[in-house]
């Protein structure tokens, strides 16, 4: 048969994708070159933590917190410059299960560099909002748009003496804010039909499926309208265009018992990751007339600052469970100005306290009495502050694809070039400088702090890479146009974050799915008027 | 069996759920890579490092030895590191006090990791390399031990969010 649409990737883009596909009516193929996963079994087992460590060990996994990273592929680029990684999870839900669940909209004045407008997406911010469960408060703030919340979830204690360091700094008219942050976890009935949060802080592999993945609410909701067909463990090896002409007309995947497929589609949307998209767009020398995919490479990059507020010592418990170790966000800055010395900003996700997946303060010297008191101490009484930048855009930042290496199926890895300029530099070294000030300024001393940045200390977000299939009105000078729909081959469409033209501080993921949404409708829209 | 009835019940197994302790220490754990002496030093030197206080039982008592056993069972690169750093805390236990590791006091052990952690953060040789996994390692299992988790951290299953007592602004 021929499929209306196949979808490529069920991560984030492509889970929505899918269900946004096959509830206007079209048949639909969802390609993951992984299987499915089980939560509570295959990761976030509920058991005492050695006993964990135990059965990982015997498992051949490392460490004793079991998450869905575990599935994380392993030597599967080719990393060159300054240090890059890449995140990717072959399974069905990809990096959506082990996702944070950070949701934040991007702001209008984000969006003045894109060629869509913030009320151009509004609609679908809210649409996915509702749909995924999102938990906040409502701040009112101008660059970081209010969406439709579930019941919030405060901010920690420590990430309260941050915020006191916040609003003092702000009497002295300092351009910065300081929320609870906003997530997609069920905090209180939810249509899906999804738990409500226990506050394990185990988000990197939800037990209980709180958290929204593509695995536990897109996809299933997709089954039940009988239009959607899944292909697990199924690797896409080919693009194949209809000959003598620009049209995609099928793909040709490998499945579990390496076997060659080929499934046969109307329009087909790539929703692999920016890195993997792009790969298989040079891989196939599809979509690339402009010469632009697999550049205007940017992520997130970060750096972390620790401070200590000793009047929390007195509390006769840690007791810092909850969603995951990030509850609160330094946001606002730079939004109305530019820094003179950097492009762009950064926002800074804070947590605090001794959360039971990881002591955040290890660095105390010596041993024995005085030591476990200061440990735990420390732990206790600390704040976080984790910068995340937009990194710049530049020519020494680039997928291509590496001449000595491909994979089981063939296929070129792809290589990662990462170089931070000076910009990048000093905007960490802006963001040191604010996060040393909002501490002291909190009545709380620095611990831990980078003090001087070098290029070495900084730390590229291995999951919010974006902008390698640049969305543009010109041909020329961008990969898919306003639609997300490639400016070469009409029935090719893109529905992961690599369509970003731009890119601000915030978490891509909720921008990714209101994206993909609204692809999906235009390219169904068009799909009807016989455009594709 | 009514709705009431069963409260109980769910309570017991709710509290079993969140004070269940590991059910890999225990006192019938069988050792697997490392030796009863091995063993037996390791969990005196874990001891010393976290001892107990009014808070909490020290590393001894919550068995973080047989973390290490753990470790060493199944990734051999920790268990050459765990044996040949006991044979250089050994040689150094021999040249300082002339009796072996296995022989020290506590009060020995105590200046034997006074002497190895001189430098630490910049080992200059084997002993205070091994000083600062075993640190590592100590912290590591008594932190995910029930005692550790229970008593130490202290933590208790409740929503997260502001303390009653504190006063923030």
């Amino acid at each position: 048969m021929t499929y209306d649409a196949i979808v490529v990737g069920s991560g984030p883009g492509g889970g929505i994708a899918a269900y946004s596909l096959a509830t206007q009516g079209l048949k639909v193929a969802l390609v993951e070159a992984g299987r499915r996963l089980v939560p509570g079994k295959d990761y976030g087992r509920d058991l005492p933590p050695l006993d964990l460590l135990a059965r990982r060990l015997k498992e051949g996994k490392s460490g004793g917190f079991d998450s869905a990273w575990d599935y994380r592929e392993q030597d599967h680029f080719t990393g060159v410059g300054d240090r890059p990684g890449h995140g990717l999870v072959k399974a069905l839900g990809g990096r959506s299960l082990c996702w944070a669940g950070h949701s934040l909209r991007f702001g209008p004045l984000d969006f003045t560099k894109w060629p869509i407008s913030y009320n151009e997406v509004a609609p679908y911010y809210a649409r996915a909002e509702r749909f995924m469960g999102v938990y906040g408060y409502k701040d009112g703030l101008s660059n970081l748009p209010d969406g439709e919340f579930l019941a919030p979830v405060p901010m920690r204690a420590g990430e309260s003496l941050l915020r006191r360091g916040v609003r003092s700094l702000k009497k002295k008219g300092r351009e910065m804010d300081f929320i609870a942050l906003r997530k997609a976890m069920v905090t209180s009935k939810h249509s899906s039909g999804r738990a409500i949060c226990q506050y394990c802080g185990n988000c990197g592999g939800c037990p209980i499926d709180s958290k929204y993945t593509s695995a536990n609410t897109p996809i299933p909701r997709a089954f039940k309208t009988g239009n959607l067909t899944v292909f697990t463990n199924a690797m896409m090896t080919r693009i194949a265009m209809a000959p003598g002409t620009n049209r995609v007309a099928s793909i040709e995947y490998t499945n579990q018992t390496g076997q060659t497929e080929k499934l046969a589609c109307r329009t087909l949307v790539l929703a692999c990751s920016a890195i993997e998209t792009a790969r298989m767009l040079l891989a196939n020398n599809v979509a690339n007339s402009s010469g632009l995919v697999g550049r205007n490479l940017t992520s997130h990059f970060g750096i972390t600052v620790l401070g200590l507020f000793p009047e929390l010592a007195h509390r006769k418990h840690s007791d810092d469970a909850g969603t995951a170790y990030y509850h609160s966000l330094l946001t606002g800055l730079y939004w109305k100005q530019e820094n003179p010395n950097f492009t762009g900003t950064y926002q800074v996700q804070c947590g605090a306290g001794a959360p039971p997946q990881r002591l955040f303060y290890r660095g105390e010297k010596g041993f024995g009495a005085a030591y476990k008191q200061e440990l735990l101490r420390k732990n206790v009484c600390h704040a976080g502050m984790n910068m995340q930048g937009s990194l710049l855009v530049s020519d020494r930042k680039y997928i291509d694809l590496d001449p000595s290496r491909k994979d089981a199926y063939g296929i070129p890895f792809p290589r990662i070039h990462l170089h931070y300029e000076d910009s990048d530099i000093a905007m960490a070294q802006d963001c040191v400088n604010t996060c040393e000030e909002i501490i002291r300024a909190g009545k709380g001393e620095v611990i831990s702090s980078p003090g001087r940045v070098r290029r070495e200390d900084l730390v590229i977000d291995l999951n919010h890479w974006v902008g390698t299939t640049k969305m543009g009105r010109d041909p020329k000078r961008s990969v898919v146009n306003t639609d997300c729909q490639s400016h070469d081959v009409p029935n090719l469409f893109i529905g992961d974050a690599s369509v970003f033209p731009d890119y601000p501080e915030k978490n891509p993921t909720l921008t990714n799915i209101a994206l993909s949404w609204r692809m999906s409708e235009r390219l169904a829209e068009k799909l009807r008027k016989k455009e594709v | 069996m009514n709705r009431r009835e069963l409260f109980p019940i769910l309570a017991a197994a709710a509290q079993h759920q969140h004070h269940k302790p590991a059910a890999v220490l225990t006192d019938s754990y069988q050792l697997k890579a490392l030796s009863s002496e091995q063993n037996q030093i390791l969990s005196q030197l874990a001891d010393v490092i976290i001892p107990a206080d009014t808070r909490s039982p020290g590393a001894a008592e919550a068995r973080v030895s047989q973390y290490f056993d753990l470790l060493a069972e199944h990734v051999a690169p920790l268990k050459k590191a765990f044996l040949e750093g006991l044979e250089d805390f050994n040689t150094l236990a021999q040249s300082r006090f002339e009796v072996p590791l296995a022989k020290l006091t506590r009060a020995q052990m105590t200046t034997l990791l006074e002497v190895v952690s001189q430098h630490e953060g910049n080992p200059t040789n084997g002993a205070e390399s091994f000083f600062e996994l075993l640190k590592f390692h100590t912290v590591e299992g008594y932190r995910l031990s029930h005692v550790g988790q229970t008593q130490w951290l202290g933590y208790q299953p409740h929503p997260p969010g502001l303390y009653p007592d504190l006063t923030l602004d």
